[in-house]
């Protein structure tokens, strides 16, 4: 009874077990189904710390399957992402090759594994997300070997990069422009300072002596006075005379008063008698000029010849070295 | 104008008679101190007002009040302070219940020589008040107005230390005076003098030499002083290269001023002129006499710019350079 019992339930449970594996495995996404398949692959399995190295990730699958790609961010396991490239697709005889690589380094030493890539997959009409993982990659990431036997070195300096075109263009171009705003300065400098070149006060080409003298016997010859112009006449010679000072003691005679020239002249030394005649002279004249004052006709007349015998009395002389 | 300058001189040789001796009795209380003494007969002959500027202990205050004695003229001193107020220099009106009517008090500004100590030291309405009376000549309390005594002469004194809390005078106001004159410090022979005169027994005793009549004869001589054509046009040059220098050659001072001299500095520098030719008992004008005014009347009407305040560059140096520049005829 137990017996028979036994034949009619086991094979209900086997029934029992079976459909409820299966409406299991629909509901919580199966493991990879095999329309497609993942696999990485990697450049190199032996790095230097530091070395970077390319990892890619290779999916096929069938048309109507829609791969769902992870997003990575900044690491892939242990490792720092460098990079990563865009997706890449391609098509051979219905099978759809999706492929995404990565440039990844590792800043210790050790023996390291890029854990599997996991994508998901929908099918067309299917909305269960499978899953699909490419198999673990293991990296050996080794350090600088250090020769003990050498001494210590200082740091390397920072590698220089050989220059660009584009850094060449930039400098270059830069350069240009300072040499053009250089000369445009330079330009405008010159062409500003032009004038005042005009303006350099020359020296007179004859000596002071020669000008006053010509200039007294010009204004003897217009007889101003004669005319009744006597301030004008007076105003005349003593300028010729301030401007005969000017030249020959150097001093800015033509912008001084009498008493200013007078306090200039005590610094000079001059023959006797001069510095009061021209003394007399100026105050004289500042009367005329200032005072209305009328002086007779033989002061009018002899006021050139006094000026002229001052010039001829005070001029520079030259020394004449006698040829031996 | 018809000007016979053999009387115009006599006259003056005559009227100027008395700046000797004030001079001299002025000195007897006054050691040294002759450029300031000088500016100050300029002041009162040419009736214009003058600021004084100096470190405290120059004998300011004592040149004027000895100024005022000598002309037998009524001085007083007031001590610019910041709580003075209008009223206390020009007077107020002060109700008298025995009569029921207001009675005017005047104020200390009724006299002919007036020391303006410190004037920096009050708030611009006062300095405001005395301003105007200097400028007005005349004084207006409640309804009545009052006309000051001649001659009516103002000395401000200003300190050029110790600025923190002055109020110094603005620049259309500084115009007002016809002189600035700074005072420097005794010579050493100087000095000596003041002390032992200071310090014994000897003090001089300043007598009444001139009537202030005597000394508005001597403005109206003055008035009388023969100024030609050449010396104006050169007094006009002056006050045109502070304006525009660049017409005059003096292109080193272009930058160095804000704004220059005022048709007020014309007018002074020519009553300048003929004053000091009045004190060198001269019937007539000569380019030393407005040489020897032209930094006074200048100093405060020449404005420097920022650039001259930075290098330190000051009015007198510009004006300095103009005066080196500008022809004399």
């Amino acid at each position: 009874m137990q017996s028979s019992f036994t034949k009619k339930i086991i094979p209900v449970f086997f029934a029992v077990v079976i459909a409820s594996s299966l409406s299991f495995s629909q509901l919580n996404m199966t493991p990879q189904t095999a329309e497609v398949s993942v696999s990485a692959e990697t450049d190199s399995t032996h790095i230097t710390i530091g070395d970077w190295f390319r990892y890619s990730v290779r999916i096929q699958h069938p048309a109507g399957v829609s791969i769902l790609w992870k997003q990575q961010t900044d690491t892939l396991g242990a490792f720092v992402i460098v990079h990563q490239d865009s997706v890449s697709k391609s098509e051979s005889n219905g099978v759809i090759a999706e492929q995404k690589s990565f440039t990844l380094s590792k800043y210790d030493a050790g023996v390291r594994t890029i854990p599997p890539f996991t994508v998901g997959y929908t099918s067309t009409g299917d909305t269960i997300v499978h899953i699909a993982q490419s198999q673990p990659i293991t990296i050996q990431v080794a350090t600088v070997a250090v020769d003990t036997t050498q001494g210590i070195k200082d740091i390397k300096p920072p590698l220089t990069l050989p220059w660009t075109w584009k850094e060449i263009a930039i400098y270059g171009g830069i350069f240009l422009l300072i040499c053009a705003i250089a000369y445009l300065i330079y330009y405008y400098m010159k062409k500003r300072r032009k004038p005042k070149e005009i303006v350099v006060e020359e020296k007179p080409a004859v000596p002071a002596h020669v000008a006053a003298l010509i200039h007294l016997r010009e204004l003897e010859a217009e007889r101003v006075w004669q005319r009744g112009e006597v301030k004008l006449f007076y105003s005349k010679a003593t300028e010729i005379l301030r401007a005969y000072f000017e030249g020959r003691f150097e001093i800015t005679a033509l912008e001084m008063t009498t008493d200013e020239i007078m306090s200039q002249l005590q610094r000079v030394t001059l023959p006797d008698g001069a510095r009061k005649e021209i003394e007399a002279m100026l105050t004289s004249a500042d009367l005329v000029k200032f005072a209305k004052f009328a002086p007779m006709p033989a002061d009018n007349e002899a006021f050139i010849p006094r000026a002229i015998k001052i010039v001829e009395a005070t001029r520079l002389v030259e020394e004449v070295v006698p040829n031996v | 104008m018809q000007y016979d300058i053999k009387a115009i001189n006599e006259k003056i040789q005559k009227e100027s008679a008395f700046v000797d001796l004030l001079t001299m009795e002025i000195s007897k209380a006054i050691v040294g101190q002759k450029y300031m003494i000088e500016r100050l007969l300029i002041g009162l002959l040419a009736n214009g007002h003058i600021l004084l500027e100096g470190v405290p202990g120059l004998a300011k205050t004592l040149a004027v009040k000895t100024l005022a004695q000598a002309i037998q003229a009524k001085f007083q001193r007031i001590q610019f302070t910041p709580d003075l107020l209008p009223a206390d220099l020009v007077g107020t009106l002060i109700y008298n219940q025995k009569e029921s009517k207001f009675q005017t008090k005047k104020g200390p500004i009724f006299a002919n020589f007036i020391l303006a100590d410190e004037i920096n030291r009050s708030p611009a309405k006062v300095q405001s008040a005395l301003l105007e009376a200097m400028q007005e000549r005349q004084i207006t309390i409640g309804e009545e107005t009052f006309k000051l005594d001649e001659p009516f002469l103002v000395l401000a004194t200003q300190n050029p230390i110790e600025q923190e809390g002055t109020y110094p005078l603005p620049e259309a106001q500084v115009d007002r005076f016809m002189l600035k004159i700074k005072i420097d410090y005794p010579s050493k022979e100087e000095e000596l003098q003041i002390m032992r005169q200071n310090i014994g027994a000897q003090n001089g005793e300043v007598k009444a030499v001139v009537s202030p009549k005597d000394i508005l004869k001597a403005r109206a001589a003055m008035n009388e002083i023969y100024m030609d054509e050449k010396i104006e046009r050169y007094i006009l040059d002056i006050v045109f290269a502070t304006r525009t220098p660049k017409n005059y050659g003096v292109d080193n001072v272009v930058q160095l001023i804000s704004y220059g001299a005022s048709p007020r500095a014309t007018i002074n520098l020519a009553l300048g002129a003929k004053a000091y030719a009045f004190i060198k008992r001269r019937g007539y004008v000569i380019p030393e006499d407005v040489r020897a005014v032209s930094l006074d009347v200048l100093r405060h009407r020449v404005a420097v710019t920022y650039e001259a305040e930075a290098e330190e560059v000051s009015s007198e140096h510009i004006i300095q350079e103009i005066l080196n520049k500008i022809e004399v005829p």
